[in-house]
């Protein structure tokens, strides 16, 4: 107990006595336990009497209006549709605004949209908006809305990343340049139609209709469409009308009940909840936090099928990843060894093993689900002592090639990780790097400062002629410099064929140089498990656009 | 010392009001002291050899290792503690205990060196700025002020993360960023050693400025510069593990605890938990050692703040 | 005595003014100088990789221009409170932002700052009159292991037992703002756990620490000495001597408090200021990065001053003079 000695060593009496020390003490740990007890109490009985699984539904069963909540992932950094990019954005963007044509979430063909009628004639496009279209705020949506996206989208100022695809506008060209004030190729012809003329055959342009979101010109005219406040609260012709957003939490949507669609959407509310990572989105869908989700992490699949109130759908494979060569680097110049890098991989194991048997070796730059897909292609076969062989003759035994990955992507660094240890059975050492994303991509897009870089920078899904901006010689997107005469003419070909029947075999031939010459190997094709609540019905999953394209058709089901 | 991994150690009033200079002719005498009060104090003992045994087990890490770090291994993935796999198995088949091992040759390694920037760039600009003061000292003072006005974690992170994240890159932001604590302390400790009489003698003699701090400031302080070393070690090791952590620190598929646990996060769900549990337990003890040492250390050689 | 602390306080307030300017130079060339910039990390891989594109992107975020001049025009509005507007997070003014999560964080740090010190206090005090008891000797164990507990391992933990295990508690913190408070505290718990405890243990040391050192002192011997009452002396000089210093201590870790634990909050996806500065240095979000640290930076320097005025006010034997007497 407490003894006190002075400074010069004696001992003195004791300070405070023991008895009393322990009484002041004492009831002050009696106090403590007691305010200790009491509240773990209160904790227990709170936990147990309302655990939180079960919270989300009794509060959504007091609630009149139908409402969903949806998880994701990554804050959407903007709703501006100039400027909308990734996936999240866009699908934002389509609740809000609608699109000009919509495309078929399974076929990705163009499909009515706000425009109820079209016809491509040649080289002119007719549409036809819908009579009852209509802005969240009443007013009608015209073809001179219309006409005042499209040259948003082409304006310089704008900056915006859509302008290369109505560059075959007649007038387009003129426009950006600033020797004309309009678009000469599109043209008003009543309040409900327009009339699109295109400089030269262009085989995507139905297509890129579905990026026309169109906005009020009464509204924005004369305004900087790049960062206008405007855009914080929006006023769209979609199925849902902006409500409120909280930056990295609930983005909230309402239903827009000037919708076009009779009895449509049944949605009253939205609500889009960014959930930092895809392990915490499957535990939000396992404890009904959230309805659904396109992100949840494929490690959960047993989980979330386990979950009777779940419904789990592995949808059609959409982004192929794996490496992208680029090829002014002295040794991946040369063919034999982006070829024996690509043999030394064996794609089937990787996809079973660390895609957890949901991904599946990808074979070329087209997704499966696509209409110019071939499915006679062949990959280049797994065959490590080929690839040695390629190895040597080339002269690259005992290189040392840098291959960077997107930090924070497991799949990716796996894959990393797996073909470190591949190459060294072929004397190619790797010099291994995780990038972050912003860094990555400032590096890969813009200054082409890589040597391997591995992540989706290339291929395709819907609409084939994208890949000409990923492969053609002046393509926009050509990180990896490739330029092949004999393709760029396929690609230049394909891009102004508009029968589909007639570019099918075109495809097919620039899909067999892309896989022999591999410029990009195309290596696996990325898992998602899209799940949803079952008390939900009425939706249509996609490959590209996610489970929640057609939100505006679902009911609650019965 | 620290809370929320924050390093306060120079505003613990222990030992700023405590600072005691003794002459160089004690030095054998009192080492032995101080030496008697760190044995007596038997968490601070275990404390130090925890930091020996595990800077032998990380020094020996190719030895004691049963597989290779960066072995994959197929059809392995996850696997729970076994007799085949000490410590079980990650997402890709690697064994953990090989990579623990590994990553605490890389951590332990990181910290060390991290601190050596700190306390080299933190004992010069700390002496400048005590020993000279007027405006030598303002200006560093000021230096400090600014860097110290910015949360260390957020501080790093920026930095890290915009410059290319790797290990000397976290190596070097840690160093360049922490020096204000160690350099505050230094500069208090010549502060109140530049008064005393020796020094005025020394002076009145005619040594030069660099003679008086080497041979007489210096030795004098090694004491609290040694305690704030062993205090800083700590906090490193932890600064490190929290930016592998974040993906900021040392990157994939070199090893280290922080990112070790970053990987096995996303299998906790699954049940996978030695994944997380060993790395975070490495950390922990590793940072426990150290704080101890470094506490008893601070009371060894100072008994009149009579602590334990 | 009187004057020389205004002097004091006038000269460390005008002295803020060239820390704050120096502050916002060091931030702008961290943030510009590092490899990565707005515009290529929104665009993504879509980025069309041709030149004038991302010259006329640049050029509506204003960083075509030289840098000093970046760094003039940034300076000057913010002078007049103008912190600019951020690049992502859907253009809203970087005040805006910075307002809607900061009580974010202070709420949660405030919350186990006091729940700490509250512990903290009665545990110290304790722990120091029974020195070298086993109680003592626990609690000494005990803080040791709660300093070196690393926080998001602790965090990761609970999150996995308590949330998804046991089900008793959500994991994440999103869609908190709608609910009621009969069940918004749930959504405190984890995080309020995980801070706390390394501040009950840096208190309850720095408590018991103090409280030794005053109760050990010859004129607390004198006053009993003289017969005043065992308990009013406790509680009456040694407690109060005690104290003091803690004040400081606490006001120090306001700084803490401010900056959010950015780990933490990423944890348990809290929107707090730390999770806002995480989000936007992915995105290289310059004016919400260099808003948000001035802000901090500007704030903690103010605490800086007020703590060292209170220590000096409160104990005489600091000098006032020159520089901090934080050293």
């Amino acid at each position: 107990m407490s003894n006190y000695r002075d400074s010069s060593g004696q001992k003195r009496f004791q300070v405070l006595s023991r008895k009393t020390l322990t009484k002041m003490a004492n009831r002050r740990q009696i106090l403590a336990a007691t305010a200790g007890v009491g509240a773990a109490s209160l904790l227990g009985t709170q936990a147990f009497a309302s655990p939180s699984r079960q919270a989300a539904y009794q509060r959504a069963a007091a609630q009149e209006e139908l409402s969903i909540i949806i998880g994701t992932l990554g804050e959407a950094p903007t709703i501006n549709p100039f400027k909308a990019n990734d996936s999240e954005e866009n699908w934002r963007c389509v609740q809000l605004f609608d699109e000009l044509l919509r495309i078929d979430p399974v076929t990705y063909e163009p499909i009515p949209g706000v425009a109820s009628d079209f016809t491509l004639d040649g080289l002119t496009l007719s549409l036809t908006i819908h009579p009852d279209a209509r802005f969240s705020d009443g007013s009608d949506v015209t073809a001179d809305d219309v006409k005042f996206t499209i040259e948003g989208m082409l304006n310089p100022a704008t900056a915006s990343i859509r302008q290369a695809k109505y560059i075959s506008i007649a007038g387009a060209q003129e426009y950006i340049d600033g020797s004309a004030d309009s678009v000469s190729g599109v043209t008003v012809v009543d309040p409900k139609t327009v009339t699109i003329e295109l400089a030269e055959p262009d085989a995507a342009i139905l297509y890129n209709m579905r990026f026309v979101r169109i906005v009020p010109k009464a509204q924005l005219e004369g305004k900087d469409l790049a960062s206008d406040p405007w855009f914080q609260n929006p006023v769209g012709a979609g199925p849902f009308a902006f409500e409120s957003w909280t930056t990295g939490a609930d983005f909230v949507m309402v239903r827009n009940e000037h919708y076009f669609e009779a009895n449509k959407p049944a949605i009253q509310r939205v609500t889009h909840r960014v959930i930092a990572d895809a392990q915490s989105l499957v535990v939000a869908l396992l404890n009904n936090e959230i309805d659904g989700s396109n992100y949840p992490s494929p490690s959960g699949k047993a989980e979330l099928e386990a979950n009777p109130d779940l419904v789990v759908m592995v949808p059609p494979f959409n982004s192929a990843n794996g490496w992208m060569f680029n090829t002014r680097h002295e040794l991946l110049a040369n063919r034999d060894v982006r070829r024996g890098i690509t043999m030394a991989l064996d794609r089937a194991q990787f996809a079973a093993d660390a895609l957890l048997g949901l991904g599946e070796p990808a074979v070329g730059p087209i997704a499966p689900g696509s209409w110019a897909f071939d499915t006679t292609l062949e990959p280049l076969p797994y065959d490590v002592d080929a690839a040695r062989e390629l190895i040597k003759g080339a002269g690259a035994e005992g290189a040392q090639i840098k291959f960077v990955v997107n930090a924070g992507n497991i799949q990716r660094e796996d894959w990393l990780i797996y073909t470190q240890q591949a190459l060294q059975e072929i004397g190619i050492e790797v010099v291994p790097e995780t990038s972050e994303w912003a860094t990555l991509v400032s590096a890969v897009t813009e200054r082409k400062e890589f040597e391997v870089c591995g992540g989706d920078f290339a291929g395709v899904t819907a609409e084939p002629s994208e890949l000409f901006e990923d492969f053609h010689t002046e393509g926009t997107s050509n990180y990896s410099s490739y330029s092949n005469p004999d393709l760029d003419a396929l690609l230049e070909q394909a891009r102004v064929t508009i029968d589909v029947e007639e570019a099918k075999p075109i495809y097919a031939e620039i899909q067999k140089i892309l896989v022999e010459e591999v410029p990009f190997m195309f290596a696996w094709y990325r898992p998602f498990l899209h799940t949803i609540n079952q008390k939900w019905t009425g939706y249509t999953d996609s490959g590209q656009e996610g489970l929640f394209y057609t939100l505006k058709d679902w009911t609650a089901a019965e | 010392m620290t809370t929320d991994n924050e390093s306060t150690t120079t505003l613990d009033p222990v030992t700023t009001s405590s600072a005691s200079p003794s002459l160089a002719d004690d030095q054998p005498q009192r080492r032995y002291q101080v030496l008697r009060r760190f044995y007596r104090n038997k968490l601070a003992v275990a404390g130090l050899v925890v930091i020996i045994l595990l800077y032998i087990l990380a020094a020996a890490a190719p030895l004691i290792s049963t597989h290779a770090y960066d072995e994959l291994t197929f059809g392995a993935r996850n696997l729970p503690p076994s007799s085949e796999h000490w410590m079980g198995t990650d997402r890709n088949g690697r064994d953990v205990y090989s990579r623990l091992v590994k990553g605490g040759q890389v951590s332990l390694a990181a910290g060390f060196a991290a601190v050596a920037i700190v306390m080299t760039i933190g004992i010069i600009l700390g002496a400048a700025a005590g020993f000279f003061g007027g405006f030598v000292d303002a200006v560093i003072m000021r230096t400090t002020d600014i860097l110290l006005a910015i949360p260390l974690i957020l501080l790093l992170i920026t930095a890290a993360s915009l410059f290319r994240p790797s290990l000397s890159t976290t190596i070097i932001v840690i160093g360049v960023a922490s020096w204000p604590g160690a350099a505050r302390l230094v500069r208090g400790q010549f502060l109140a050693l530049k008064g005393q009489e020796f020094v005025t003698a020394a002076r009145a003699i005619g040594a030069s400025p660099w003679r008086i701090m080497l041979r007489h400031l210096f030795p004098n302080s090694l004491a609290i510069i040694i305690v704030e070393t062993t205090l800083w070690l700590s906090y490193a090791i932890l600064l490190e593990a929290s930016l592998s952590y974040l993906g900021l620190g040392v990157q994939i598929p070199t090893p280290s605890w922080g990112n070790m646990l970053r990987d096995g996060q996303s299998e906790l769900l699954f049940g996978a938990w030695w994944l997380t549990v060993f790395p975070g337990f490495a950390i922990f003890i590793t940072v426990l050692a150290f704080n101890l040492m470094g506490d008893g250390l601070r009371d060894a050689f100072d008994p009149r703040h009579q602590d334990r | 005595m009187n004057s020389s602390i205004w002097a004091y306080i006038a000269r460390r307030t005008i002295f803020l003014i060239p820390l704050l300017l120096g502050l916002s130079l060091v931030m702008f060339l961290i943030v510009h100088l590092a490899p990565g910039d707005p515009a290529t990390a929104m665009l993504g891989p879509q980025a069309p990789s041709s030149p004038e594109f991302l010259e006329q992107t640049r050029k509506n975020m204003g960083l075509d221009k030289p840098l000093p001049i970046q760094y003039l025009v940034w300076v000057g509005n913010l002078v007049t409170g103008d912190f600019g507007v951020a690049y992502s997070f859907n253009g809203k003014p970087v005040l805006a932002l910075i307002g809607e999560r900061f009580w974010g964080t202070v709420q949660l740090q405030g919350i186990s700052l006091l729940l700490g010190i509250a512990i903290a206090i009665p545990i110290g005090i304790v722990s120091a009159t029974r020195q070298y008891s086993v109680l003592d000797n626990s609690v000494t164990v005990s803080s040791f292991i709660g300093l070196a507990l690393p926080n998001f391992w602790l965090a990761l933990l609970l999150q996995i037992w308590l949330g998804v295990q046991l089900g008793w508690l959500p994991t994440i913190s999103t869609g908190q703002a709608g609910e009621p408070w009969s069940e918004r505290w749930k959504f405190f718990i984890m995080p309020v756990i995980v801070l706390t405890l390394p501040n009950i243990a840096y208190f309850v040391r720095f408590m018991r620490s103090s409280m030794l050192e005053v109760i050990n002192q010859d004129y607390i011997t004198t006053a009993r000495a003289k017969g005043i009452d065992h308990r009013g002396v406790l509680y009456g000089h040694a407690l109060r001597n005690a104290l003091i210093p803690m004040i400081t201590v606490i006001g120090l870790q306001l700084p803490r408090i401010l900056g959010g634990a950015v780990i933490i909050e990423q944890i348990f996806a809290w929107p707090g200021i730390g999770l806002l500065a995480w989000d936007a240095i992915g995105r290289r979000d310059y004016p919400v990065i260099l808003g948000v640290t001035m802000i901090i930076g500007a704030a903690i320097m103010v605490v800086n001053v007020l703590v060292d005025l209170v220590y000096a006010l409160v104990d005489p034997r600091i000098a006032i003079g020159g520089g901090s007497a934080s050293s």
